[in-house]
């Protein structure tokens, strides 16, 4: 149950402004969709959270502590990340894989990594190993991971990737339980349709800037799809909530 | 751990073989006869000759087994290893230039050249570089140190000097003392201590270095322990038995299938794996008996090389 803030934080890259004075907060049991164009800074902002990259301004706080006075070991006791690339240097198990979330507790809790492939639908491949799994269910596994460290706040970036419609929903169903529970979730998303019917909250991420953030039935209007993401869309409704399909392209 | 003990045993057996074999015939209860002047021929071959010999062919091997796993690990790579990246003849080249300087020297100059080969690698492979730049990366390593050895060869004051430090070069155990094994000891349990505190480390980053980071590991740190303990361990080794390459490479590989991947486990196999095949093939040279003795780093490179051929093919068989 964390609450996350980024507060006008800024980064560079050789001299290329990356984020330029984002502000974004998440609090327990939200699940938001951070959603921009390639290149808007979605990935940097979510680094910015692990401490993989440090800001050049602005600061992040976790639970009203600044990041940067927490130890690493307490920060990933706390903060759970997917990244976009997943890798499997080696052959290990999927149950490895996913005890591997249990590193910041030191602690093998056995409970916690089966809870983590039960959440996914993995438990009966605990003993494969990650190499040998489709790419489906290697994300599967590797979302394990990360609910496996129990951290109370989970970022992910594209978890959707690469996916076939099937997995698609299933991360997303289990990410949706998470926040149920009184996760605070963060997933980057590039599938407008997708993040517009899971997530409770959307912003939108545009030249280093959180350009609009809100609910997704009304956040994505027509100026503003056409104005960061370059598409006007089709929209509909379904089982009560609304859609919508990237219908154009727009220069 | 029914392994790791079988293993331990298995080494301690070769040990027993190994100081009871020898250019002399003499059996080690030769020691507990009443000839005097036999005890004393024995003690003197099996104490002073013998046994150094085991106790550097067991410690060079578990510090290339070790570092090669650590590297392994550390570069996500199974082709890592000291010698093929070219920091055995780095390490060679440091203690080359340092032999011009007087003897003990030798093991600085071997563990500076090694900390110079790590630096430039981990450099070189500090964010997603792939195999094949860092292979090249390590033959060209391994080219330059070969040629600068080579120069101080061509320009040694001596044909005698030369001839000493060509048969160096080739990797030995034999004719070394307890002076070698006092000087090189201290730095490779030094080593062998801050290349096994990357355990959990290298765990976490079969998943990559942003896992690994969001897990808690802080990645400079794990680097230059790879990279310091892989320079105390076989700068150590390589200044006192020359270099001996390929245990690095093939004991991981032997031992991950049968050990798993889980650096508690994986790290303590591969320093008694490397310790067990190298000790084994120092008995084999000496019990093959040719009228010249095979030198230990010729003979594991006659069954590395090969090896790391077919491990090539597999890799193309699978792209």
């Amino acid at each position: 149950m964390s609450r996350l803030v980024w507060n006008e934080v800024s980064l560079q890259r050789q001299g290329r402004t990356i984020l330029n004075g984002a502000s974004l907060a998440v609090s327990p049991g939200e699940m938001i969709g951070l959603v921009g164009p390639n290149g808007a800074g979605k990935t940097a902002l979510l680094r910015l959270a692990t401490g993989f990259e440090k800001p050049i301004g602005g600061e992040i706080r976790l639970d009203g502590a600044p990041l940067s006075s927490l130890p690493a070991a307490e920060r990933a006791r706390r903060l759970a990340y997917l990244p976009q690339q997943p890798e499997a240097a080696w052959p290990i198990t999927v149950a490895q894989a996913v005890s591997l979330g249990r590193l910041p507790h030191g602690d093998r809790n056995e409970d916690a990594v089966h809870r983590a492939l039960e959440a996914v639908g993995m438990s009966e491949f605990a003993e494969r190993p990650l190499t040998r799994l489709s790419g489906g269910e290697r994300a599967l596994v590797l979302l394990a991971r990360a609910l496996a460290v129990e951290a109370g706040l989970i970022m992910l970036d594209e978890p959707t990737a690469n996916l076939d419609p099937a997995h698609q929903l299933r991360v997303m169903e289990v990410l949706r339980k998470r926040a149920d529970q009184g996760d605070a979730v963060v997933a980057v998303m590039h599938d407008l349709s997708l993040a517009t019917r899971s997530c409770d909250r959307l912003a939108v991420l545009h030249k280093g800037r959180i350009a609009a953030d809100g609910l997704p039935e009304t956040i994505l209007d027509d100026p503003l799809l056409r104005e960061v993401f370059s598409i006007t869309v089709t929209r509909g409704q379904m089982e009560g909530r609304p859609f919508l399909v990237p219908s154009r392209w727009v220069a | 751990m029914k392994i790791l003990a079988a293993m331990l045993a298995l080494l301690i057996a070769l040990a027993a073989v190994s100081s009871g074999i020898g250019a002399s015939h003499l059996s080690p209860s030769a020691l507990w006869s009443d000839n005097h002047a036999l005890a004393e021929l024995a003690r003197q071959v099996v104490v002073d000759i013998r046994l150094p010999r085991t106790v550097l062919a067991i410690l060079t091997g578990a510090s290339l087994g070790l570092a090669g796993a650590v590297l392994q690990g550390l570069l996500r790579n199974p082709l890592a290893d000291p010698g093929i990246m070219g920091i055995s003849s780095t390490a060679a080249l440091g203690s080359v230039i340092a032999f011009y300087f007087g003897f003990n020297l030798v093991v600085a100059g071997g563990v500076l050249g090694s900390l110079a080969a790590v630096l430039i690698l981990v450099t070189l492979a500090g964010r997603q570089t792939g195999t094949l730049t860092l292979l090249l990366a390590g033959m060209a390593l391994s080219n330059l140190a070969i040629a600068l050895t080579s120069l101080a060869l061509n320009l040694a004051p001596s044909p005698m000097a030369t001839y000493e430090i060509l048969f160096w070069l080739l990797g030995s155990v034999a004719d070394r003392s307890w002076h070698h094994v006092t000087i090189a000891l201290p730095l490779m349990l030094a080593g062998w201590a801050v290349l096994g505190s990357t355990g959990k480390g290298l765990d976490a980053l079969a998943l990559g270095e942003e896992v690994a980071h969001s897990l808690g590991i802080n990645l400079i740190r794990l680097r230059w322990s790879a990279v310091a303990g892989t320079a105390l361990a076989v700068g150590a080794a390589v200044s006192v038995t020359g270099s001996i390459g390929f245990i690095g490479l093939v004991v991981p590989h032997l031992l991950r299938p049968l050990v798993g991947h889980r650096s508690a486990r994986l790290l303590p196999a591969c320093a008694l794996g490397g310790a067990i095949l190298l000790l084994a093939a120092d008995i084999v040279i000496r019990l093959l008996s040719l009228t010249v003795e095979l030198k230990l780093g010729v003979a594991t490179a006659l069954l590395g090389a090969p090896f790391l051929l077919v491990k090539v093919l597999r890799m193309r068989e699978r792209e």
